[in-house]
This record gives C-alpha cells, structure tokens and sequence, in this order.
C-alpha cells in the first residue's frame, strides 16, 4: 500500500519531567521572568525587609486558595496578617496557620510534618525575621528531607528568608530588592501608596530584572 | 400476622420489645410488632391479644390493640377501632370498611374528591373499580385503595435499639505509666471501631474515664470536626492528648466510649483539587498542637472589629469542594500586587525622637534609624465599653535602612509609650 505524501510519524510526546504550577503566578508582570512555580520542589524567596517578599508570597496563596487548594503557613515569628492575605484575596478558610513562638527549630519541626502528611497544595516557612545566627544553626540535611517529601507530589514549598537557606535542593529562588516607597502628597499630608521593587531570579540564574510596582490596599494602611 | 398498639404511653415500646425485638416505632403514640413465632408461646392470636391486654394493663397503659395479616391493616385498626380488633385473614375489608373516609392517611384535596363523589367510609371506597381508581387518582390512589382494603403490605421497618458503644477494663494490675495504658486502651478502642463498622457508624468523640486508686474519677474527651473509625488515628490522638495531660495517677480501671456519628462519604472527582485526607488532617492537627500548643494552630478568621491585628484561630475543618469541580486557577481580581503586612507580635517597643511633633528616629531592639519620610498621624480608637479599647496615633515611616513600618503612639498618663507594630513587605 503506498503511503501517503504528506504523511507524518506522531510520536508520542514526553512528560515533562516536573510539573510547574503557572497558575500560581498571579501577575503576568512576572512572567518574563518566572513562568511557573515548579510543584514538588523548593521555592525560595529572599529580600531584606520590606522588599515585597510577603506581598509575592501571599498573591501566590491567594490563586492557590482561590483554586480550591489547601495551604499551610509555618510561621516562626508569628508574623503573618490575615487581614492582608484577605486583601490580596486569599481565602482563609483554606488555610492552616501554625505559630511557631519565635522559635526557628519548631517552625522546621512543623513544616516537616505538614510536608510528610501530604495533601497541601501550597506550603509556606516562613524565616524572613529569623535572626541569621539562627537560621545559620539549621542542618543542610533537613533542606534535603524537604526535598525528598515534596519531590514526586503536587506541594510546591515556599521558604521566605532574608537570605538563601535551601541552597541546592531549592529549584527556584527569587530574589526581590526594594527601590523605592511610593507616598502621595507631601508631609504633612502625605500618603503611603505602595513599593517600587525589583525582582530577579537567582536560580537558574537570570540577569534579567523586573520592576514591580506592590500597592497598598486602602484599608491596610494606617 | 402483626399488633399495633395505639395510645398515649410512653411505655408502648416496651410493652410491644416483651413479645418481639421485630418492633416499628411508626410514630409516637404507635408500636407495631410481629407476631410471627408466638404461636407457640402464647396460643392463638386471642390469647395472644389477652395476654398483650394483661400485661398492658400491669404496666398501667392504657391503648387500643389490633391484629392483622399487615402492618398497615393493624395501624388503621387500632387507630380507629376502639378496645381490641382481631382481624381474620380474608375479613380486612369488612372490618376496615366501616371507618370514615376522612380518616385515610391522604392529601385532603384527595379526601374531598371522594366525598364529592359520595364516598363514606373505607368500604364504599374499596367497592370502587380498581382501574377507574389508577385511571382518576393514579398511583396514589391505588395505594389508598389497598390501604383500605387492608390488602397493602410492606415490610416492618424495625427500629434497632441505639448500641453503646462503651467498653469498661478493670486492670488486674493497677497501670501508672502511658505505655501499658495505651496498651489496654488500642484493645478497648479496636473491639469498639470494630463494632462501629458492623453498623456502618463512625466516631466523632472519643471519652476515657479513669478510675484512680482512691475511688476518684477522672475524665478525658476529645473531639473531632470530621467523624473518624481508624483505629489508629484515635489511638494516636489519645495518645497526643494523654501526653499532654498526663493523669500522673495509678489507675484502677478505664472506661472508653465512643459517641456515634454519621460516616462521611464523599465522592471525589478526578480533576479536584488535592487536600489532606481528614484522618492524616487531623492527626497534623494534633500533633502540631502538641509541637507549639493547641491555640496556636488553626484556620484564621477576621473578627468583625475596626481593632488592629483582630483575628482568632478557629479548629481546621476544610470543606471539600463538590464533586466532579474541574480544578481551574484561581483568578484574582485585583490587577497588581498588593503590598502584604507583618506584624512583630508583641509589638516592640520603641524609643522615638521628634522634631516638630513628627519621628525623627526610631530605635527598637530589632529597627533602628532615621526616618525618611513619614505619613501620619492617624488617629484610631473603638471598643472603649470593653476591655479590648483601643486608643493610638499611627504613622508610616521610611527608614534610612530601606524599610516601611507602622509605628504607633500610646499615650499614657505620665508620658507617650511608642511601639512599632509591623512592616511593610
């Protein structure tokens, strides 16, 4: 039977080897950078204070919550305000909060355990106001233990440092510096609008670097 | 054959549960029994209706009893047909046949069409044609018609009396530490999860009851937001919670009881959403309870207050989504980022210069530098009829070092208390 000309072998098409969660980047302004969240893997996000961090973080736990996923936040020194995740829209119904008494090892103890019973779609440790000396004392092994729970499950785990901490078993690690606030007016009357900041991606690395703008909602500020 | 008995005792049941465990509580003022086997014990069924009147009568009820070939035959009897009515298999429609027709179990549109039709009583309702009855009335009407006939039959709805599921050990040896303790409490729990399952029930409260070397008693209860039957996640949440209230007594005996709940079921569909199994959820919950204190954990929710940092933490019960939702992403209204806060709980204290009324420096034992740029002050204040008053001057401050804080003003009596609640990020 002769073959047809225009004929066309359709080999099937590999999986890809890690699935990424593009849904969980909210603002296409990222996407140059970042097109998804890698699911079973570290996710890293360091700055200094006041550098966007919580703002990426939350937007992240928003689309999660909003997409029918339960999330858990670890949070070392109690930080987290529900009033803002509500603001960035995140449904709090679906969310585990674990205080963790300022105490760093706990907060890691707590994460392990939420990693190993499974089932969360978003996991956030939050360590962006540990001490560093604290955050220095924690064994590299525990970075691989959460490596190996997530690896091979749609959890994707978000660490918020001032610094990077996961090193190598993290896939992705953005990096936001502050630029600027943004205030309207002038004193005395002068307003807080929001925060220029600047966004890079560590690993893989990436020399290109985005500007973002963060709002403050109207009802957040003081 | 079965009895009804009809009446305003609340020892009705009691009265029918000595002639038969096959008993339907049909409503509160009717038992309905079987008397299938009582031949034997008690004659034919008018020594049986005597017997049922003697011991009724003992018991001090008093009520209307009838029997029948059917449960429904023998309901309408007794409740209609005063003293004792036996009704001979084949004699349904002639005994039935003279109760007003208002008194059949339909819609009273239904009832006001027969009388409109000079229907009377059962009997001039049985004598109708049973095809003009289903082509008028249809099928309800030909249930009626049966009913009064005393030709419907149905099987009795037997009421199964409400199980215990309680088990009491009394320890040969009295038992002081927690692991000879779980050992005896894994058997107890096992037979009774075992026993739940037989009846298709689950657990959503679990209670140990000590009995301690003096005759003292001591009670333990923990409960649970989605109904469990493993028996291992209840021996591991007893053992959670007895670790962190240990009973640091010898015990004598142990009683656990499991209240019955409905097992849920859920169907899940391929594209929904993962979430945490509810028994592995719950054992999290306890053991992160157990890791940073039970209130620490849990589900947020706002407080209905304009107070700052109002929240509490509610016990995390995730509602699953319906069945079958495709998962697709979460859309976001807003179209930018919104910038997020963080609160230092408890708020640091602050030692703050002024120039002009305004920070001009801010030292904390985390923060510390030069104000930039400021917004404020703002003045807030609620809930004065309460303890939780408020009553502050908030400013947005811009540190030299890059940061955003809120920075507020208590003022006291004797001099100004400043605090840094959180930053901006």
């Amino acid at each position: 039977m002769a073959k047809p000309a225009n004929a066309k072998l359709d080999l099937p098409r590999p999986l890809p080897l890690r699935q990424t969660a593009s849904d969980l980047l909210p603002y296409r302004s990222l996407d140059p950078l970042l097109p998804g969240l890698p699911r079973g893997a570290i996710t890293e996000i360091v700055g200094a204070a006041s550098s966007g961090r919580t703002a990426v973080m939350q937007s992240m736990l928003a689309t999660a919550t909003r997409g029918g996923e339960v999330c858990a936040v670890v949070d070392t020194h109690v930080a987290f305000d529900p009033q803002s995740a509500r603001l960035a829209e995140a449904d709090l119904g679906k969310l585990l909060w674990v205080q963790c008494a300022h105490q760093v090892d706990k907060a890691m103890r707590a994460a392990d355990m939420i990693l190993h019973a499974g089932g969360f779609g978003l996991v956030v440790l939050d360590l962006a106001d540990a001490p560093v000396a604290a955050t220095q004392r924690i064994p590299t092994s525990h970075w691989y233990r959460f490596q190996r729970a997530v690896e091979h499950t749609p959890t994707v785990l978000i660490v918020l440092g001032t610094q990077s901490l996961a090193r190598a078993c993290a896939a992705r690690q953005i990096e936001l510096t502050p630029q600027s606030p943004v205030w309207q007016g002038r004193t005395p009357f002068a307003l807080l609008e929001g925060l220029e900041l600047e966004a890079g991606l560590r690993k893989p690395v990436l020399t290109q670097k985005l500007t973002l703008e963060a709002r403050l909602p109207a009802t957040l500020g003081a | 054959m079965f009895a009804c008995l009809f009446g305003s005792s609340p020892l009705l049941a009691e009265l029918a549960g000595q002639f038969s465990p096959l008993l339907e509580l049909t409503a509160p003022d009717t038992v309905v029994f079987s008397l299938a086997g009582l031949a034997r014990l008690f004659g034919d069924t008018h020594q049986l209706a005597s017997e049922v009147s003697r011991r009724g009568q003992t018991m001090g009820i008093q009520a209307n009893l009838a029997i029948a070939r059917n449960p429904d035959a023998a309901v309408v009897a007794a409740r209609h047909l005063r003293g004792v009515t036996i009704i001979a298999p084949g004699d349904e429609a002639a005994v039935l046949g003279r109760i007003a027709i208002h008194h059949l179990p339909a819609d009273p549109v239904l009832i006001d069409t027969l009388l409109s039709w000079g229907i009377r009583t059962f009997g001039e309702f049985a004598a109708l044609p049973a095809m003009g009855i289903a082509e008028r009335l249809g099928e309800a009407g030909t249930r009626l018609r049966l009913l009064a006939c005393g030709q419907l039959s149905r099987p009795l709805q037997v009421a199964a009396p409400p199980e215990d599921y309680t088990a009491r050990q009394e320890l040969e040896h009295p038992v002081e530490l927690l692991e000879p303790l779980l050992f005896v409490v894994s058997a107890l729990v096992r037979d009774l999860t075992a026993r739940l399952a037989r009846q298709s029930l689950s657990t959503n409260r679990i209670t140990l009851k000590f009995t301690l070397a003096k005759g003292e008693q001591r009670t333990r209860s923990l409960e649970f937001p989605v109904a469990l039957r493993d028996p291992m996640v209840l021996l591991k949440q007893v053992q959670l919670d007895l670790e962190a209230h240990p009973v640091k007594a010898v015990i004598q005996a142990l009683e656990v009881m499991l209240h019955p709940a409905e097992t849920r079921s859920r169907q899940d569909g391929l594209f929904v959403p993962t979430a945490p199994e509810p028994e592995k959820l719950q054992l999290l919950i306890a053991r992160l309870g157990a890791l940073v204190g039970p209130e620490q954990v849990g589900t947020p929710a706002l407080l209905d207050t304009h107070r700052p940092d109002a929240y509490q933490l509610r016990p995390c019960a995730f509602e699953p989504l319906p069945g079958m939702v495709v998962k697709e992403p979460g859309t976001l209204t807003k179209p930018n980022l919104q910038l997020a806060f963080r609160y230092f709980r408890p708020p640091l204290e602050a030692a703050v210069e002024l120039q002009h009324g305004t920070p001009r420096r801010v030292r904390s034992q985390k923060v510390a530098g030069v104000v930039c740029q400021t917004a404020g002050p703002w003045r807030t204040s609620g809930e004065w009829w309460a303890s939780t008053a408020w009553s502050r001057d908030e400013w947005d401050i811009a540190l030299d070092s890059g940061g955003l804080y809120r920075l507020y003003c208590v003022h006291a009596p004797q001099r100004a208390n400043w605090f840094l609640d959180g930053s901006y990020d």
